[in-house]
């Protein structure tokens, strides 16, 4: 099934429905934050700091006044924009390297899975800190660090898949034609293998997400005073028993969305029927 | 058909019917199974010692058994493999020391027909993409106009409707998928075609029109077909020289389909065949015992644990090719066996 259907049908499903309109309407509180925020996201009221929700503050405000409501949805902006562009990236960057090596093989397969499974060997946020400590805290380090933490699974991925339809007749039948390697591998084994990456990113976002939360979470990603829900979370820390909606709020806007990209995932796997492809990473 | 553009400049040396176009000079081909901490590299030969010459404008037939090295065979014919030991050459020039560019100029002369149309086409691709393929590999640049019409002309030419073109390969049924393939195949009016079991894995009634359509192919654009099957009956039918391989090794040639059998593998493998007429039917069972491993293979005659005719000559000596107008490669040959012992 072509992948364009299946997003729509992974969307009909019982599983699938509600975490699509949830995405969908985050997506659309991350593209609009600027007019459906009620308050800018960094205007302070002393006055009013720590209000619990009400009329004029949906879900309330911080230590420093400022309306939450906004503050999420230019939240969902920065967390969703760069969960979304750092997967993208680490999908493109493994995505060559794994082609590379499946179709290559030899020592240049070894060559570039050992480099890939020395960043497989730790785990995600580790490799985060050692980069953000190298690069210093803010939003492009962040960037750059879920970029290089998950693009192991996506090289690995994409490398199993090359092999497997390496040895695919229509490939020996196109080298057959004379076809030379950048023909093959660009309009056959590529874009044949492309489905199941693609869908393995999308499940990544979910975790890039939470990785962005826990480095923001850490003070180590987006800078006060750009809302960033884990930065927001750290804040809420202090107050959390005067004031929990600071903490709570932007936690259930991670959760709800993690939750919903899972499931949507999980849906558009169904959907497309490659369970079984997904499994070597 | 108009002249196809690679034929440009490759025109020279042309072999006029009866001249090999395809040469074996004594190939051998290993493969080596992967060898790790606790396992040796093993070596196969799948083929073994072969030479052939493959006459333009006829049908030669390879037949055997699976694993008989048939399809490897197939795929040194084409440089897709290139042989361990000894020469293919394709109208005089040696595929395995040919340079890339060079490579891909011959191949526009020599195609193959796969085995499995399922599996031969990519599933991303229209029908129409993938008759078209073979130009742009090729280089040759065809405007929207053109490729319509080429794609229609091909499709045409195999007997499809060209309003399939539209269509992606799992909308097409085994037989019509076998068309495409022969189209592509066809596609930049080949010299060679290497049938690799064309019809295998269609159903038998899809298999008559299949093998009609690649006879009437060959007369109307004279080509010369390489046809590689395990079925002796079709292969006797189709072609006008037989070559009877067995774990690797050619054992017999039949110069034509009704030339008298002179190997004993090669009568066990007509008496094996399916005869619909049941008062015709063999009991027979001549091709008994074990096939030997082609990783460790006996030092004499490679048939003779199998062969009712066999003796301590057959177990130590291998028989070569004899150089005959029939070459068959036996130390007791049938037409000699009853006056010989």
């Amino acid at each position: 099934m072509a992948i364009g259907t299946a997003l729509l049908s992974a969307a009909r499903t019982p599983r699938g429905a509600p975490a699509a309109i949830v995405l969908v309407g985050v997506v659309f509180a991350a593209i609009f934050a600027d007019r459906l925020a009620p308050y800018a996201y960094d205007m302070q009221s002393l006055m009013q700091a720590n209000l619990p929700p009400s009329a004029a503050h949906l879900l309330g405000t911080d230590e420093f006044g400022r309306d939450l409501f906004s503050r999420i949805l230019h939240g969902a902006r920065i967390s969703l924009g760069v969960a979304v562009t750092s997967i993208g990236a680490s999908v493109a960057l493994g995505l060559v390297f794994g082609a590379i090596a499946g179709y290559a093989g030899g020592w240049a397969d070894r060559l570039l899975m050992a480099v890939v499974d020395l960043t497989w060997a730790f785990p995600e946020i580790l490799i985060a800190l050692v980069l953000i400590a190298i690069l210093g805290p803010g939003l492009g380090s962040t960037a750059v660090a879920i970029t290089v933490g998950y693009m192991a699974q996506f090289a690995r991925l994409a490398r199993a898949q090359i092999i497997a339809l390496k040895g695919e007749t229509y490939i020996e039948a196109t080298v057959g034609l004379g076809a030379g390697h950048a023909h093959i591998l660009l309009r056959h084994l590529v874009p044949n293998a492309l489905t199941p990456v693609l869908v393995a990113g999308m499940l990544a976002t979910g975790d890039a997400i939470v990785l962005e939360a826990t480095l923001g979470y850490f003070g180590l990603g987006a800078q006060p005073p750009l809302p960033s829900w884990g930065a927001m979370m750290s804040a809420g820390v202090g107050q959390m028993f005067l004031a929990p909606w600071v903490i709570v709020f932007p936690g259930l806007a991670i959760a709800i969305t993690v939750v919903a990209i899972n499931l949507y995932g999980d849906a558009l796997i169904d959907a497309l029927q490659i369970r079984n492809r997904l499994r070597e990473g | 058909m108009t002249d196809g553009p690679m034929t440009d400049g490759l025109t020279t040396g042309v072999p006029t019917t009866g001249v090999p176009i395809l040469r074996f000079e004594d190939v051998n081909r290993d493969f080596t199974t992967p060898g790790g901490w606790f396992a040796r590299r093993r070596v196969l030969r799948a083929v073994n010692a072969v030479t052939l010459d493959v006459p333009a404008g006829r049908v030669t037939g390879v037949v055997g058994e699976s694993g008989c090295g048939k399809s490897t065979l197939a795929r040194l014919a084409l440089g897709l493999i290139k042989p361990t030991d000894g020469r293919v050459s394709f109208e005089g020039e040696d595929l395995a020391t040919a340079r890339r560019a060079r490579l891909r100029q011959l191949r526009a002369r020599m195609q193959m027909v796969f085995q499995d149309p399922y599996s031969s086409i990519d599933p991303r691709m229209t029908i129409g993409d993938a008759v078209l393929e073979p130009f742009v590999v090729q280089g040759i640049r065809l405007t929207g106009a053109a490729r319509a019409a080429k794609a229609e002309a091909l499709l045409g030419m195999v007997g499809l409707d060209p309003s399939l073109a539209r269509n992606h390969p799992h909308h097409l049924s085994g037989g019509q998928k076998q068309r495409v393939g022969i189209a592509r195949a066809l596609a930049l009016e080949p010299r060679l075609v290497v049938l690799d079991e064309p019809t295998a894995s269609l159903d038998v009634s899809i298999q008559a029109q299949i093998v009609a359509l690649l006879e009437a192919l060959k007369a109307r654009l004279d080509l010369t077909y390489l046809f590689i099957s395990h079925d002796l009956a079709l292969v006797r039918y189709f072609c006008d020289r037989i070559v009877v391989m067995y774990l690797g090794a050619v054992v017999e040639i039949l110069p034509s389909p009704a030339a008298p059998i002179r190997h004993p593998y090669t009568r066990a493998l007509l008496d094996s065949a399916f005869v619909p007429d049941p008062t015709r039917r063999q009991t027979l069972a001549r091709a008994t015992g074990e096939i030997p491993s082609a990783f460790d293979l006996p030092p004499g005659c490679v048939y003779a644990p199998r062969c009712p005719l066999a003796d301590e000559t057959c177990r130590r000596i291998r028989p070569q090719l004899d150089r005959s107008a029939h070459p068959v490669a036996c130390h007791h040959p049938l037409d000699r066996a009853g006056a010989g012992s």
